[in-house]
């Protein structure tokens, strides 16, 4: 009778080392187990994109309902907005193209040469402890891992995991994501910090390491600084809303609101090249900041 | 055979309608863990091999949708399962109420072990206190008035042998 009880014990005990075994194996930067590992979301995927669908416009049906009235002010005002956008329109592409003629006068070169691949976000972790979503492109589509998403608004987050039609992307909010980032209005070299998903204040990011004597303010805008070649540098990551200083008294850090809306994420854009294809130009850039941002620490 | 593909197919119809509704909804809105429910309302019905088994299926199956690692919460649904299988064995099966406490005390067993494993192996950082109050508290509470709805409709579909057709008479 003992020998049985021992016996399911050993078996129960056996499972849990050997998952714990698996967790730590494939917890590391998307390791995949087997075939089977990426066929499963493989075939799923077209599934989930019909559920998808389905289910956004379920719930446009009842955002429709709810907000009616919110949504006739929104329409008047966006008509209004829309006319000054027709005017400003106008006179951006008149800069733009003025723009483009300086820019040959002085022989630059486009900054980014990445190219767009729009994707449909078909699923989101639904665990609040992963901050994680799923797209419908995936390598078949020429998706890597560790390329950047983007949406019109600004930095998403990267790719951690592909299979051939979708693919697993980080949201910056996500404890375990770090960013490289500065200042734009300032462009200090050495006020480059990191920015990383904010554990106490869910939804906000937070920019740790700030030397005490960067030039920072509420109100500032934070862009990615090309540190690290996932992501390119100027990409916009957000706000800030709070400054103070570190638990240590030491150095500098910010709260940033993000400038996407992470709470409904329908589209998201993948900048379609891997790290190592980034400019030459834009790693010269970011040594030469890493490089002045050592020397002033 | 037919037991265990309409299991399969139950679990991933109950993945798709989650991940769903995750990501068509604001991230404010808490979801129940659907599965969590399932889980323990079958491991309620027919004991620990089979809940076990279920658990670690739906488990293994969400970790590959969605799971940072291959792993993580097979384990946090087996351990469910588990609870649930052991608790059936002193409260009475026919009623709602017994699965409705463990629904109650399992979804905190679950985000445990998913937390605790998740910041031993995989280094997230999140404010427990925080997500205790706002996330846990009433995903359980949603939890425990689900399984009023979800434990009777399985377990007359069990008593029809809904799962089990070769067993119809």
């Amino acid at each position: 009778m003992l020998g049985k009880t021992a016996l399911r014990l050993l078996k129960g005990a056996l499972v849990v080392v050997i998952l714990l075994i698996v967790i730590n194996y494939t917890g590391g930067e998307g390791m995949r187990l087997t075939l089977g590992e990426d066929l499963f979301p493989t075939v799923v995927t077209p599934v989930q994109g019909f559920f998808s669908r389905a289910g956004a416009q379920v719930a446009n049906f009842f955002t429709g309902i709810f907000e009616f009235r919110q949504i006739q002010e929104e329409n008047a005002m966006l008509r209004e907005e829309l006319a000054k956008m027709r005017d400003l329109s106008y006179q951006l592409s008149e800069l733009q193209k003025e723009n483009y003629r300086l820019r040959e006068l002085l022989g630059f070169e486009e900054r980014t040469k990445y190219k767009l691949l729009p994707a449909e976000v078909i699923a989101r972790n639904p665990s609040y402890w992963f901050e994680t979503i799923t797209i419908n492109k995936g390598s078949a589509d020429g998706l890597e891992k560790n390329m950047a998403v983007v949406t019109h608004e600004g930095l998403v987050g990267s790719v951690i995991d592909t299979t051939a039609t979708s693919a697993r992307i980080q949201l910056l909010t996500d404890s375990r994501k770090a960013v490289s980032a500065l200042v734009q209005r300032s462009r200090e070299p050495g006020e480059v910090g990191i920015v990383e998903g904010n554990p106490e204040l869910r939804g906000f990011l937070r920019m740790v390491n700030l030397p005490a004597e960067a030039n920072i303010q509420i109100g500032d805008t934070i862009i990615s600084s090309g540190l690290g070649g996932v992501f390119p540098k100027g990409l916009v990551i957000g706000q800030v809303v709070e400054t103070g200083k570190d638990q240590y008294g030491l150095l500098q850090q910010a709260i940033i609101k993000p400038a996407v809306n992470f709470n409904r994420l329908e589209e998201v854009f993948v900048l379609l090249a891997a790290p190592n294809q980034t400019s030459d130009e834009e790693f010269s850039e970011a040594d030469h900041l890493e490089e002045e941002g050592d020397g002033e620490e | 055979m037919i037991f265990y593909l309409l299991i399969f197919f139950l679990i991933l119809l109950i993945l798709l309608i989650q991940g769903t509704l995750a990501a068509v909804f604001p991230r404010y809105i808490i979801f129940p863990d659907l599965l969590l429910v399932f889980v323990l309302s079958f491991s309620f019905l027919w004991g620990k091999k089979k809940g076990l088994f279920i658990g670690f299926i739906g488990g293994l199956a969400q970790d590959v949708l969605f799971g940072p690692a291959i792993g993580l919460f097979a384990l946090g649904k087996m351990a469910v399962a588990y609870l649930a299988a052991s608790a059936s064995h002193e409260i009475f099966r026919d009623q709602v109420v017994g699965p409705m406490f463990v629904a109650l005390i399992a979804t905190f067993a679950h985000e445990a072990i998913v937390y605790f494993l998740s910041s031993l192996m995989l280094g997230i950082q999140v404010p427990v206190a925080n997500i205790i109050k706002t996330i846990l508290l009433p995903k359980a509470v949603f939890h425990f008035f689900m399984t009023i709805f979800i434990y009777p409709l399985l377990y007359k579909a069990d008593r029809v042998n809904f799962f089990r057709p070769s067993l119809k008479r």
